[in-house]
């Protein structure tokens, strides 16, 4: 929780007082913006500890180069966009890029909310979800990347597009292709429309 | 087909709810919280970077100058201690200009001859490198000193090492050449040429008219 002398300041406002020294107000921009960047760093390595990791270099760059912050965009884009960067870079390291390949995106602890769902539906849902999660990590980078950050819920597609350099429209064409792709591969194991006539069962 | 109806309700998901369904997923795969330090961990490694940034008690230009001078203090006692090269007919060595003794003539003068050079473990421990006069010994003839010897050698004088004897050529140059002495003996004389007139009033050619003559 912020304390109460930056409650309800605005990130210009705290920019500018963190660069006259004030760490407090830093400490607040840190405390707004960690989930959003923490979440934009774990769609690009898929690990908590590489995710928590780059985010703080995120927020320490930030700070380092605070002078360098044209309000010509939100403090939030601007701390997003260097923490994306330093997320692609740690991707590209050979750790990392073998680490995915050795240990799978981790487990997700949501679980699909038990609203009346019977036992064997839960495990079906289940069984769907797992394979809905092994699709999505193989799909390319930049179709992976632009679904993620998408379905994160903590950033706007105009956040994204600045975070990632590319228009609001190529955006939202590489979330509908990444759906697209998925939607096709998961029919290819009997999921979707359609399995009626693979089955041969229509009746 | 009854056992696929089991299999039809497991799959019979259509495609708008498969949609919501791969959302769902997806934000589930980045629905976690950072950790509750990060804020303090952010500040520390600002703290961290202020305090190396910091100027320091010595600039960084004196380092460098100091790593400079280093190397130039290192290179100039590399240079001092480089071994002389011996001159002509003085076989000097560094034990010798340590102890003061007189440098060895080519002739191959008796000097002593430092026991440890001879075979280790024979000089004596109570510091007994006493200079004594030795018969000559070839340079060959110098053993590996051990650890001991040059331990005892640095605490004492050290006597001149082992004459060396000089070395003996045979003469390379040629014999003188030996040219015999040439006579000249002198010309004999020459007989005188008589030659005969060739008719009267002719005896002066150059002197006749021609048309005198006619």
């Amino acid at each position: 929780m912020e304390p109460v002398s930056t409650r309800g300041v605005s990130d210009p406002e705290l920019v500018e007082r963190a660069r006259r020294g004030d760490d407090a107000a830093f400490g607040t921009l840190v405390d707004r913006h960690r989930t959003a960047v923490f979440r934009a760093a774990l769609a690009a390595l898929g690990t908590r500890e590489d995710a928590e990791e780059v985010a703080q270099e995120a927020f320490v760059a930030a700070f380092r180069h605070l002078q360098d912050f044209r309000e010509d965009a939100s403090f939030k884009t601007w701390l997003l966009s260097i923490a994306w960067r330093k997320a692609l870079t740690r991707r590209r390291t050979v750790r990392t890029f073998l680490r995915r390949f050795v240990q799978p995106p981790e487990d997700t602890e949501w679980q699909v909310p038990d609203a009346g769902r019977t036992q064997e539906q839960a495990v079906l849902d289940n069984e769907l979800h797992g394979h809905i999660r092994r699709e999505i990590a193989r799909l390319a980078p930049k179709f992976r990347d632009a679904l993620l950050l998408a379905s994160a819920g903590e950033h706007s597609y105009n956040d994204i597009a600045g975070m990632l350099g590319i228009p609001v429209g190529t955006l939202k064409w590489r979330v509908n292709e990444a759906r697209r792709q998925l939607r096709g591969r998961l029919a290819g194991m009997g999921y979707g429309q359609g399995l009626g006539a693979r089955t041969g069962d229509r009746g | 087909m009854n056992g696929n109806n089991g299999h039809l309700e497991r799959h019979s998901v259509d495609e708008a709810q498969l949609d919501v369904t791969i959302d769902a997923v997806a934000r589930g795969m980045t629905a976690f919280e950072p950790s509750g330090a990060l804020r303090a961990r952010v500040l520390e490694r600002i703290e961290q970077g202020r305090r190396h940034h910091s100027s320091p008690a010595v600039p960084r230009w004196a380092w460098a100058g100091a790593a400079a001078a280093l190397v130039l203090a290192v290179a100039t006692a590399v240079w001092v201690a480089r071994p002389v090269p011996a001159t002509d007919g003085a076989q000097t060595t560094v034990a010798e200009r340590r102890s003061g003794a007189p440098s060895l003539a080519a002739a191959g003068a008796e000097r002593p001859v430092a026991p440890s050079a001879v075979s280790p473990g024979t000089a004596s421990p109570g510091g007994g490198l006493s200079a004594t006069p030795q018969t000559r010994r070839p340079a060959a003839a110098r053993g590996v000193q051990t650890a001991e010897a040059d331990v005892v050698q640095d605490q004492h004088p050290v006597p001149a090492l082992a004459e060396i004897e000089p070395l003996r050529f045979s003469a390379v140059e040629p014999h003188p050449l030996q040219i015999a002495a040439v006579e000249v003996t002198p010309l004999p004389a020459m007989l005188a040429i008589e030659i005969p007139s060739l008719g009267p009033g002719l005896n002066d050619i150059q002197s006749a008219d021609p048309k005198k003559e006619k």
